[in-house]
């Protein structure tokens, strides 16, 4: 029982709603406003950073070490020794959603309008 | 009636079908992907064409056993536990897809269905991510795009090669 041997109607549509949902998924960060604070969760534990403060903050979970940087109202992780550096080359983010992950160490970055009610400790 | 020459017949199709799978992970694996697009779990998804073929000649007990095989095979050869369970998220949401499609076979051709099956695979590592990291929305704003788009683009030119080699092959 092999599918259809042609292009029909359901493949167009799969491929239609297929670019749609990228689309969405891709527009939705751009249009996001600029953030205020930035999360870094570092296993269970969540830090609250401002993002008009620069500094750089090391960082050590699941025998890795990496390195984020809060610069100019953006953050990045600027150094990572995870094998495939995923997480470095994301860049700096700056928009409100927007995130930087390292899922070896298991550390995430991301932007937030406002501090929320998550946070474990504040830092500036 | 229990046919022995037909079972052992579908047992050696399951295991070529396998050790295509797992050839083409490991392909896959050895090709330096991820320095020209550094994204967790991005792949050319060449093994899910052994895998949807097997589904559609052989039926959906052999693709399941084809594509745990090849995940298990691939986990213990070449990956750890985490990519593990990538690839055993990524495996069975293309499993269920697949077992819808046959069921309406003939309103897709093996494009769509590899589009599909692409997504479904995406969706179910980010599934995968988020349960292990949480911080979900996070996760997959960041990532559902990119993943999005290779899936689109890489599901799309694995099922043209399908569509093209399945009508070649010999009957099971």
């Amino acid at each position: 029982m092999l599918p259809a041997k042609r292009i029909t109607i359901g493949d167009m549509f799969v491929l239609i709603f297929s670019l749609l949902l990228f689309v969405f998924l891709a527009i939705r960060p751009l249009a996001a406003a600029d953030g205020n604070y930035c999360i870094l969760t570092v296993g269970d534990t969540k830090q609250v950073c401002s993002l008009t403060e620069n500094r750089t903050i090391p960082v050590e979970n699941g025998g890795y070490s990496l390195r984020v940087e809060i610069c100019d109202g953006t953050a990045a992780i600027i150094a990572s020794d995870c094998p495939d550096q995923v997480c470095v080359h994301t860049g700096r983010i700056s928009k409100t959603g927007q995130a930087a992950a390292c899922v070896p160490a298991g550390v995430i970055l991301h932007i937030t309008g406002d501090t929320g009610d998550e946070e474990d400790f504040r830092v500036g | 009636m229990w046919d022995k020459d037909r079972f052992i017949r579908q047992v050696l199709y399951c295991a070529m079908y396998t050790s295509l799978a797992l050839m083409l992970s490991f392909v896959e694996a050895i090709l330096p992907l991820t320095a020209a697009i550094p994204l967790p779990g991005f792949k050319l998804g060449l093994a899910n064409l052994a895998i949807m073929d097997s589904a559609f000649r052989m039926g959906m007990p052999a693709a399941i056993a084809v594509s745990l095989g090849r995940i298990i095979l691939m986990g213990i050869l070449f990956g750890n536990i985490t990519s593990f369970l990538f690839s055993l998220c990524g495996g069975i949401t293309v499993l269920l897809l697949l077992a819808v499609c046959r069921r309406f076979s003939g309103a897709f051709s093996f494009v769509g269905i590899s589009v599909l099956c692409a997504m479904g695979h995406s969706a179910g590592q980010l599934f995968c991510a988020v349960c292990i990291m949480g911080n979900g929305a996070a996760l997959v704003t960041t990532y559902a795009p990119f993943l999005a788009a290779a899936s689109l683009i890489f599901g799309a030119v694995n099922g043209f090669l399908l569509l093209g080699i399945a009508p070649r092959l010999p009957k099971i």
